[in-house]
């Protein structure tokens, strides 16, 4: 009979990774100048950095927007419809600024 | 491996089967393997694709977990600090439908697991953001791939692995075979990483397909355990001790069992956890230990066992011919080292020799031969 000995147990067991960003970590355009670019410009460069529609980019990407816009469940008509008064610096601005940031920074 | 639930057992039976199921060990040819790969990961040199290749059961999927595992632990302290950043990609290459790989399926499922949103509609976007995207170009392979290479730059996995890889070489003809690993290259080196296909010695059919690529491509073998090789039969009985320190059997029947063990496995430890996982099922619907019969009862059919012994015999035959000293002489004669018709400053390309028994023509054809004709007879 073939003399034998054992071996050690392979560790195998998942790490633990910190839920990942569905979204890149683009600077808006303009820095922290008067030129600094609006919300929908943002949305737009960065639905192009992610080869998507800006509508699929809301719809799966941005869906806490939609809801602070008083849309439904995936749906982006809701933000696309009352886009025009996100361009300045009215309290929907603020809340598209606010639900983005939640999603692109989703540290603790 | 994926755990299965088995009805027929009772609770505890089944937690049994599955805890022995979820056992790994660290035998020395997969832990060999494990080192060579991240080697390779670390250190690329130039190579933007691996191949990782076995015979089936060998424990290919368990390695590049291992692997994986280990270069996630690497990096965690940078996947922590920046949630952007990917942990490695393991992606499986399904068998396709039809005759032909799917490219724009695999690319969507990478899109998917690099959680990528709308990953099945991407769009070809231009440069300039103030003009329109290509919607008709929505769900094409050249928007899927632009939408890939694109954000495995931007997330920067460590490595992708494309486990069950010989799939990509289901396609018609040669030609159609340089193209797909063209294919996967220039998808590496678009992505700016480093791509390992795993697979079965399927996938030796696109290695060297031509230089260029070939230069480009490095590979590590995970082989099983050779029975002729003392050294290795001493490890292939530590691996079957190691499993029945786990399983409710008599370690010398298994160790007593060694030639049976080995020919059922094929010297693969996979194939042999898979066969002992069988028997455990039935041993314990029985409420005892493992014996010979349940081995037997539970061995893969021979014409299997055959199967997976030609396949091993062909792809590490195709293997020791590539290796061999005939191999390394022809290519110092391509090279002009030393060789006769160097020597006599010939050229490097291989003439072509005349069939044995035949005289090579003389001079060229329609050539008249040196020599007076006869004159004056009538």
């Amino acid at each position: 009979m073939t003399p034998a000995g054992a071996f050690p147990p392979l560790d195998l067991s998942r790490v633990p990774v910190p839920p990942r960003s569905r979204l890149y970590r683009l600077a808006p355009a303009g820095g922290d100048t008067a030129l600094r670019e609006s919300v929908l410009s943002y949305l737009v460069r960065l639905a192009n950095k992610h080869h998507v529609t800006v509508g699929v980019l809301l719809a799966e990407g941005l869906p806490g927007l939609i809801a602070s816009s008083g849309g439904q469940d995936g749906e982006p008509s809701a933000v696309l419809r009352n886009a025009r008064s996100a361009m300045g610096t009215e309290l929907l601005a603020g809340r598209w600024a606010a639900a983005g940031e939640a999603t692109l920074i989703p540290r603790a | 491996m994926t755990t299965r639930t088995h009805t027929v057992l009772d609770a505890e039976a089944h937690a049994r089967v599955a805890a022995f199921e979820a056992f790994t060990q660290a035998h020395p040819l997969l832990m060999q393997a494990d080192t060579d790969i991240r080697t390779l990961i670390d250190e690329p040199a130039g190579s933007a694709a691996f191949m990782v290749f076995g015979p089936t059961g060998v424990g290919k999927t368990t390695l590049v977990e291992r692997v994986c595992r280990e270069l996630t632990r690497q990096r965690l302290a940078s996947l922590v600090a920046d949630p952007q950043l990917a942990p490695p990609l393991l992606l499986t290459a399904l068998a396709p439908v039809g005759s032909n790989f799917n490219w724009m399926d695999f690319l969507v499922r990478g899109l998917i697991a690099l959680e990528e949103p709308g990953a099945g509609r991407k769009v070809l976007t231009p440069d300039d953001p103030t003009l329109e995207p290509d919607r008709y170009a929505a769900r094409s392979i050249p928007g899927a791939r632009r939408a890939f290479e694109a954000a495995v730059r931007e997330r920067r996995p460590p490595a992708i692995f494309i486990d069950e890889a010989q799939h990509i070489t289901n396609v018609g003809t040669g030609v159609r075979l340089l193209n797909q690993l063209d294919f996967v290259k220039s998808l590496a080196d678009a992505c700016e990483s480093v791509f390992v296909l795993v697979g079965t010695y399927q996938l030796l059919a696109l290695r060297n397909l031509n230089g260029q690529l070939g230069r480009r491509c490095r590979d590590v073998h995970l082989r099983r355990y050779r029975f002729d090789v003392a050294e290795e039969q001493a490890d292939f009985a530590s691996v079957v001790n190691t499993f029945a320190q786990q399983l409710p059997v008599d370690p010398e029947l298994l160790l007593g069992s060694l030639p049976l063990l080995y020919r059922g496995s094929a010297g693969c430890v996979g194939n042999l956890k898979e066969w002992l996982v069988r028997a455990l099922v039935i041993a314990l619907r029985g409420g005892g230990e493992i014996t010979l019969d349940h081995l037997e009862r539970t061995a893969l059919p021979l014409d299997t066992q055959q199967e997976i012994a030609s396949e091993i015999a062909m792809g590490e035959r195709r293997l020791a011919e590539a290796e061999a000293a005939g191999a390394r002489d022809e290519v110092e004669r391509l090279l002009g080292m030393g060789g006769p018709a160097d020597q006599a400053g010939g050229d490097a390309v291989p003439q072509k020799k005349a069939p044995a028994g035949r005289k090579p023509p003389a001079g060229r054809r329609g050539t008249r031969r040196p020599g007076g004709d006869p004159v004056g007879a009538r």
